[in-house]
């Protein structure tokens, strides 16, 4: 198997509703990646497009707007890990020498699927208890780390207090506004005690990632663990997704990247909703489980703390189309590792992570080290 | 008449859940398969359950199928250490964590297509069996 390295990303700004097609933002993702790594769309050898709620042919969808080469493309859905997937899938490919420059990108929005759950098909019980509306699933949560761990109303306000705080400082995230603990607390409740404002946004968006062995470019970001799993309930039962899951997953990615969790020193996670960001911290290893609100009452958490956690404002402020999500956090990551992140920059970050989760359940992780020559740092 | 969901069973006149017992680890899961999630083995018991004790609950605006809104609790049920089910609740406002809960069947969809799904009611009360 041959090593991996990210030599181009890019994105356009997450909106609720966005002036041009979501297709075409993807290939608008894709060119922008294609600048970052300095080569031309002819180059590309392949490309693994993650799509949710888009019509069929979702990967011809992107290549429509794209000049054409005929290379090789398929779309994967994996829910809201979808384009996490789709990268999993392009650094294989690369991996196994199957391509030399492979594109993973993402599109499409999860909107018309969150808005009328359940579908034709036969019932369920998920569907039947109502766990498929995601806040209830995280209400439910909630209720369960307040009386397991004694998480109180300020700890997952908080989270959203931090995450707008960074989102503030992108300019391609949805949400760009700080907000106050007063805010998220007077917001509306969603399911109790989940309120309006600590829940991501819908919207849309593309976001696009190029992959290729490593040493291919002087600003080539390792990708030193790609790890996939599926939880033991998968797709019926689940009406809670397993922090086992996300604990096994994140624990092979750092063992296969040779790190511990003090290692990490940017991390994003499917903060979805604001008690999810509680969980994985943990899950991951980032801090004792009950910890996590604790560390991030104390700053640890923030940009320049111990580890910044959704550093680009994660799916509560940067926001959660689906399609591009898993690869927006990659963007970030990578864009910290090279040391461009802007007003966002946490300071000497040399190892990064990624988690997603999708409904079923699945999880995605991967791991990033300091880029191949360190000295292009700014 | 609409018949109960694949996961409910009729147990003396009342709606239960089917679970199953592996014939290997011995652990439980349910709703009930046709192989072990925790060890793979495709040998189980069927058992079936018709209490829980709630582990958590709450009360939204969302449109919780087979609902009668406005509001709608959701709890979380342990029919057994390694069972946890969520589903609608109905009845009284003294819910409490601990509670033990029975079910009791009502239907989702249309009338033809309707079938019966499970809600968890106070324990030794509630509406219609299946």
């Amino acid at each position: 198997m041959r090593e991996v390295e990210v030599v181009g990303v890019g994105m356009t700004p997450f909106a609720r509703r966005p002036e041009r097609p979501s297709a075409a933002l993807a290939a608008a993702a894709v060119l922008e990646a294609c600048g970052d790594a300095a080569v031309a769309w002819g180059d590309v050898q392949q490309v693994v497009v993650g799509a949710v709620g888009v019509p069929v042919s979702a990967a011809s969808g992107v290549l429509a707007h794209l000049p054409p080469t005929g290379l090789p493309a398929v779309a994967v859905e994996n829910a809201s890990a979808t384009g996490s997937s789709a990268l999993a899938h392009a650094v294989a490919l690369v991996a196994g020498g199957h391509a030399d420059l492979v594109a993973a990108v993402g599109y499409g929005s999860l909107e018309r699927l969150l808005l009328a759950p359940g579908g034709d098909g036969p019932p369920d019980p998920v569907h039947a208890s109502g766990t498929d509306l995601p806040p209830v699933v995280f209400a439910l949560l909630a209720q369960l780390r307040a009386q397991r761990h004694g998480d109180g109303p300020d700890a997952t306000a908080s989270v959203v207090v931090k995450n707008r705080r960074n989102a503030a400082a992108n300019a391609r995230a949805q949400r760009r506004s700080p907000v106050a603990l007063e805010e998220v607390a007077g917001s509306p409740v969603i399911a109790e005690p989940i309120h309006a404002l600590e829940c991501c946004p819908m919207g849309d968006g593309g976001a696009a990632v190029l992959v290729a062995p490593r040493g291919s470019s002087p600003r080539g970001v390792p990708v030193l663990a790609s790890e996939s799993a599926t939880d033991r309930w998968h797709p019926a039962g689940a009406f809670l997704p397993s922090p086992d899951t996300t604990a096994a997953t994140a624990g092979r990615a750092l063992q296969r990247a040779g790190l511990a969790p003090s290692d990490l020193d940017v991390v994003e996670v499917h903060d979805a909703f604001a008690v999810e960001e509680l969980e994985y911290v943990e899950a991951i290893g980032l801090c004792p489980p009950g910890a996590a609100a604790a560390a991030l009452a104390a700053g640890e958490l923030d940009i320049g703390g111990r580890v910044a956690v959704s550093p680009s404002g994660g799916l509560l402020g940067r926001g959660h189309p689906g399609g591009a999500t898993g690869l927006a956090q990659v963007v970030e990551v990578v864009e910290q590792l090279r040391g461009e992140a802007g007003e966002r920059q946490h300071a000497g970050a040399r190892h990064g992570l990624t988690h997603m989760i999708g409904a079923g359940g699945v999880c995605v992780v991967h791991v990033f080290g300091p880029p191949t020559r360190e000295g292009d740092r700014t | 008449m609409a018949e109960l969901a694949p996961w409910l069973e009729d147990s003396d006149g009342r709606p239960a859940f089917r679970i199953a017992r592996c014939r290997s680890c011995g652990r439980r899961h349910g709703p009930a398969r046709s192989a072990c999630p925790w060890c793979g083995h495709s040998g189980i018991d069927p058992e079936v359950r018709s209490t829980g004790t709630v582990l958590a609950a709450t009360t939204t605006l969302l449109p919780v199928p087979a609902g009668e809104g406005p509001f709608h609790r959701v709890v979380l049920v342990e029919l057994d250490p390694d069972v946890v089910v969520a589903g609608r609740f109905e009845g009284g406002d003294e819910l409490q964590v601990g509670a033990v809960v029975g079910i009791d069947a009502i239907p989702l969809g249309a009338d033809e297509a309707a079938v019966l799904v499970h809600r968890f009611v106070p324990a030794g009360g509630g509406g219609a069996g299946a």
